[in-house]
Order: structure tokens, then sequence, then C-alpha cells
């Protein structure tokens, strides 16, 4: 399979781009979108979740921690395929 | 006859199948398996919620069909369930695995409708010696030994939720099958019982070991019964134990963490299951009617989701026999219905809206916000963008994108496909209309009072919620493309609890083994080779001693030559050491001790 001459279209850089921006642009879409809606707080008007844009931050972070955790877990839990086939001792 | 099918338990419809079907042939053998759960699907909508039926056994009386609403909404999705499995499966000619299914999801069926103790833990113990078959079947060295695992933890779980049931029985005198009120040693073991089967931690491991070594169709099918079995026994006896909340939440993101760490494409799904169940237990831990509806739900459209999810990853494997990350890419080009199949469900795990998980984690995670859970509602809601990450993203990413590696198989076989379909409309039509699915609940008015349910209500009405929903789930979107390389697969597997029986097991019997050895060698040069021979010669001595006293004064009266002395010293040391004195002699000895023991 000759992939230069048969390259997907999301394969593409072109794709790629239009694609990054087009991830970029949702989000700050949903954002500005939050200007023109009125919500509350769930745990009354004034708590933490009832901030501009609360949920957007949260779902960064708390994946950012996620991935963070899991990379660093991963130095001591990731182990090689075999590890449970290998005799120990 | 059509009566007796409305007076027992649906189990036994699906049982009745399995010894039929091996002797069908062709077609007529796969459209009979996806008539069973279809005609049980009908019986099940027949039955009247507050129906018992019991048989004596003993001097017990078993309920061998209790119908509620609870029971019911199980029945409904498990019915369908299979029923879209058996579509899915209808490339496969052979009988075993059909006979499998058909016992393991009878059994999953039987739990769910039978109402005593004795009744469910025998449906029980079927489900767990039926499923491991559909891990048996794939044949391998790996999947033998996985199977192997997975049953010995099912029996240990097994006998675990027995014992608490025989000291429940011996307490209360009851086999009635309801809510544990009280907590004592009984309940606590059927508890730890119920959690092994629903891959609570730390009891988890068994799960992402077990699946993914399946058949293509048995992982499809292992995924919905044996956890969501367990999450129905929990929100019958369980709900309102508050340490269920502590371990949803820990379920919930220990599934995501794994997750993001795996390789496997069929083990990150495997991780999602625990992710999702996370909920379900956290729910019933929440304990009040709207959290149960809540946990139902979740679970009814967990099953659709998670099984669609299955079937791509199965056609995918199918196809091109691999499921690493890192052997497979770029399939969007080959596989494009695969691809929107599996993509609705990575959305609808992701409760995406206009998906199935919108409409009901959102119940859940209301659930938690009426009852002021505030860390509780910021875990799950901190989990579900964790799911848009291993689920939503990864899974279709890795498997479908990522890097063109040149496979080009075909798209995955029409009934696969047909199947796929099925369930991924069932997503949305859930996700659209979930009024269908709210009624079924237990405290459906109540459901339908908190929670907007027609679609101008949930998507023009509440259109906040949906906005922030979406926020939240595209920024955990961008943060994946932004992290990538964080990201980037390896050729490995992650050491999860089973470390404790698999190496740690093997650790402890080589300790054991040093330990007892040793202690074995010091005993033997200590007690056998030394003490043993010196308490043997200080016997001997005491009476050589005591003879030759006896004997010196014979000698002195007899005069004896030093050569007699000598000779009869020998002889008397002989005599001792073989223990043969002449009966004179022996009889003497005798009257010495008898009289030695009359003067003490």
């Amino acid at each position: 399979m000759n992939q230069s001459h048969d390259v997907g279209y999301f394969d593409k850089e072109s794709t790629k781009k239009l694609l990054w921006r087009l991830l970029w642009g949702v989000c700050i879409f949903f954002l500005i979108l939050e200007l023109f809606i009125e919500r509350h707080g769930h745990f009354g008007d004034h708590s933490i979740d009832s901030y501009f844009g609360f949920f957007g931050l949260l779902g960064f972070f708390s994946c950012l921690i996620c991935i963070l955790i899991a990379k660093g877990l991963g130095l001591f839990l990731k182990v090689k395929e075999d590890y449970y086939d290998r005799d120990i001792i | 006859m059509i009566e007796i099918l409305f007076k027992s338990n649906p189990a036994f419809l699906f049982f009745a199948g399995a010894l039929i079907l091996p002797f069908l042939k062709g077609h007529l053998k796969n459209l009979f398996a996806i008539s069973i759960p279809a005609i049980s699907f009908l019986l099940i909508h027949k039955l009247t919620p507050g129906t018992i039926e019991t048989i004596s056994f003993l001097h017990y009386d078993l309920s061998i069909l209790r119908v509620d609403k609870l029971s019911k909404a199980f029945g409904y999705i498990f019915t369908l369930s299979s029923f879209a499995a058996f579509i899915y499966g209808y490339y496969q000619k052979k009988s075993l695995e059909f006979v499998s299914t058909l016992v393991y999801v009878g059994s999953a069926l039987g739990v769910v409708f039978s109402g005593d103790l004795f009744s469910l833990y025998m449906f029980w113990e079927l489900m767990a010696v039926f499923s491991t078959f559909l891990i048996l079947a794939n044949k391998t060295s790996k999947s033998m030994a996985a199977a192997k695992r997975y049953i010995l933890v099912h029996i240990a779980g097994g006998l675990i939720l027995l014992a608490g049931i025989v000291l429940h029985i011996n307490a209360t005198d009851s086999i009635e099958f309801t809510r544990f009120a009280t907590q004592n040693l009984s309940t606590w073991l059927i508890l730890i019982g119920f959690l092994i089967n629903a891959g609570a931690i730390p009891f988890s491991s068994w799960l992402p070991d077990a699946y993914p070594e399946a058949t293509v169709l048995g992982g499809v099918v292992l995924s919905a019964y044996t956890s969501k079995t367990a999450v129905y026994t929990l929100a019958r006896g369980f709900a309102g134990w508050d340490i269920l909340i502590m371990i949803g939440c820990g379920m919930a993101v220990y599934g995501i963490i794994y997750a993001l760490l795996e390789n496997d494409m069929r083990r990150i799904l495997a991780y999602s299951i625990i992710n999702q169940v996370g909920f379900m237990v956290c729910a019933v831990g929440i304990g009040t009617p709207l959290a149960i509806s809540g946990a139902v739900a979740h679970a009814f459209c967990h099953i659709i989701y998670k099984a669609l999810l299955w079937m791509s990853a199965g056609s995918v494997l199918y196809r091109v026999g691999k499921s690493k990350c890192t052997e497979i890419g770029g399939l969007y080009r080959s596989m494009p219905l695969t691809l929107l199949f599996g993509l609705i469900g990575a959305l609808a795990i992701s409760s995406l809206p206009l998906t199935s998980g919108f409409t009901s984690k959102t119940i859940i995670i209301l659930a938690a916000e009426y009852q002021h859970l505030v860390i509780p509602w910021l875990i799950l809601e901190i989990a579900s963008a964790g799911v848009f990450l291993h689920a939503g993203i990864k899974f279709p990413y890795f498997v479908f994108f990522n890097v063109d590696r040149g496979l080009r198989p075909k798209e995955a076989p029409f009934c696969m496909l047909l199947a796929m379909g099925f369930l991924a409309f069932l997503c949305i039509f859930l996700g659209c209309f979930p009024e269908s699915l709210y009624n079924i609940l237990p405290d459906a008015e109540l459901v339908k009072s908190k929670m907007a349910y027609t679609f101008s209500d949930i998507y023009i009405h509440h259109f906040p919620k949906v906005v922030t929903q979406m926020q939240m789930l595209m920024f955990s979107g961008l943060v994946f493309f932004l992290f990538l390389p964080m990201l980037k697969r390896t050729d490995t597997i992650s050491i999860d609890f089973d470390w404790g029986y698999r190496k740690g097991a093997t650790y402890f019997y080589k300790v054991m083994d040093v330990v007892l050895n040793s202690l074995n060698k010091v005993a033997d040069s200590v007690v056998i080779r030394k003490f043993v021979p010196a308490f043997y010669n200080l016997i001997i001595a005491i009476p050589a001693f005591a003879l030759l006293l006896l004997a010196r004064v014979t000698w002195l009266i007899r005069q004896s030559s030093a050569d007699t002395i000598q000779k009869e010293r020998l002889l008397i040391h002989s005599q001792l050491k073989a223990a043969s004195f002449p009966i004179s002699m022996s009889a003497i000895l005798s009257l010495i001790l008898f009289a030695v023991l009359f003067i003490l």
C-alpha cells in the first residue's frame, strides 16, 4: 500500500488544520453562548458552579488532571505485556 | 401451556431454548436464538407488577417469580440487548456460544425476577458458570488462563454471598430478598458478594482481565449482564447504604485512569464499564427514589451504548484480528459504518446532548444535587468529563483515525451492521424522546416531575443545561488533542488489583516456601539429628547404670574374674540395646519397678 499517493481525507494536513479550527471554534462558541442564557448554581445562587465558564473550566482541568495522574501512575503501573507470563525468582 | 409461561420465571424460557438450540441447523438456529429474547420481551411486557408465584421447597416457599417495576425494567433491557446480540451473532454457526449466552442471559433474568435469596443464589452461580464458556470459546491460551481466573474469582464471590445468605436466613428465618436494613456480618458478606460481581474496587480487576479475552460475540454479551445484575441486586437490597457512594465515586475515577493507560481497545471498554457502573453504584448509595430510578435508567442506557461500543470493537477484531491501539488505526476509510455506529455509542456514553447518556446520567447527578452531596456531585461531573476523554474520543480516535497503518479490511458483515444500527437508533431515540424510558422506571411519576422528558422541554426550555454540558465536553475534547503526545500508546499492560492473585500469590508461595522450609531444616537438624539420639542415649544409659550397679554387687559376691565381668558387662549393654532380656530378668526388673512404685 503506497501511502504517499493514497492519503485519506482525515490524514491530510489541510483537514487536520480545519478540524483544529473547528474544535477551537466550537469551544469558544459554547463559551460565548453562555453569555446569552440565564442559569443558576446547583447549590444556591452564588455557589461556585454558577460562575461564568465553570463547566468549561471543569471539563478542561479535570481532564488535564486525569491525564497527568494517568501519566504519573503509568511510570509505576505500566509493565511489558508478558509480565504475568514470566516466572518470578 | 402459555399459562405456565406467565407463571414462571422468564429464565426458564431461555433454558428451554438452550436445550433445543443445539439440535437446529443453519438459519433456523440463528432465527430461533433471536426469537427467544423477542418472545421473552413480550412476556415480560405482559407481566403485571405485584405478581408473586411461589413453589414449596423443603420447608421454605421459593418466590420463583416476583414482578415489580424494578425487575421489569431490567427484564426489558436484558431481553432487548440479547435480541440485538443474537442479531449481531448471526455470522456464528456453532452452538456453544449461543447455548452459553442463552443460559447466561436466562440466569441474569432469573436473578432479576426471583424474589428469594435461594433462587437468586442458584441463578447467580449459573451466570458465573455459563459466562465462563464465552471466554473459553475463544480457544487461545490467554483466554483459557483468563477464564480460569474469572471462574475462581466468581466462585470465591459466590461462596462469600452464600455464607452471607446462610447467616442471614439463620438470623431472620426469612429467605425473602428485600432491602437489608441492619448492618451485620451477614449483610456485609452479601454486600461483598454483590460488589464483586459489580466490579467494585478493590474487586474490579477480574472484569478487564476476562472480558477482553472473550470471543467477538462473547465480549458483547458479557459487557451487559453480570455487572448490571449486581447493580439490580444492590438497588434492591442496599439502597441508601452510604458506603456505596464512596465506592461508586472511586470506581468512576478508577475506570477513567486505567482506561487512559490501556492499549487494547477492548480493555479500554472494559475499564469504561467499571467507570459507568460506578455512577450506578453511587446512585444506589444515594438511595432516594429519584437516585434509584436514575441508576435503573442509566443501567438501561448503558447496556445499549456499551453493547454498541463492544459491537464496533468486535467488528474491528472480527475483520482485522487485532485489538491493540498500537496495531490498528486509520480504519475510517474501510469501515465507515462501523465507525459511525461506534461513534454514536461513544457520544452516548459521553452524555452528549441528543444521546441516551444525556437523559439518564443527568438523573443521577440531579439526585446527588438534591441531597446536597457536593463532593460526590463534583466527582460525578469530573467523571462525566473523563468519560468523553477515554471512551468518547480515545476509543474511536485510536481505532479509526490516528495513524493509517495500511489496513483495508472489508466493512463489517451485514448482521453486525444491522444490530449496531438498531442500538445506535435506540441511543439517539432515548436521547431525544426519553419518556418511554422514564415510564418504565420504578418511580416514573417522580422522575417525570423532576426531569424534562419531551424533546422541546429538554432541548429548548432547558437549553442552559445543553450549553453547560457541551462546554464541558468540548473543553475535555480540547484537552485530549492538546495533550495527545502524552497519551501516545505503548505496548504495555497496567498492573491492577489482580496483581494480588496473579503475582502476589506466587510471591506469597515463594516466601512461605523459604520460611517454612528453612524452619523445617532447622527443626530437622536440631530435633531429629541431635536431640532425639541424645535423648535415646540418655534413656538407655539410666537403666544400664542401674543394672550395672546391681551386677557389680553380684560380681562382688561371686568374686568374678575380670574376664567374666567384662563379658557380662557387654552382654547387659547388648541386651539393653536390643531390649531383649531373658524372661526371669524381665520379671525381676518388673518386680523392682513395682517395689519402687509401691515405696513411692
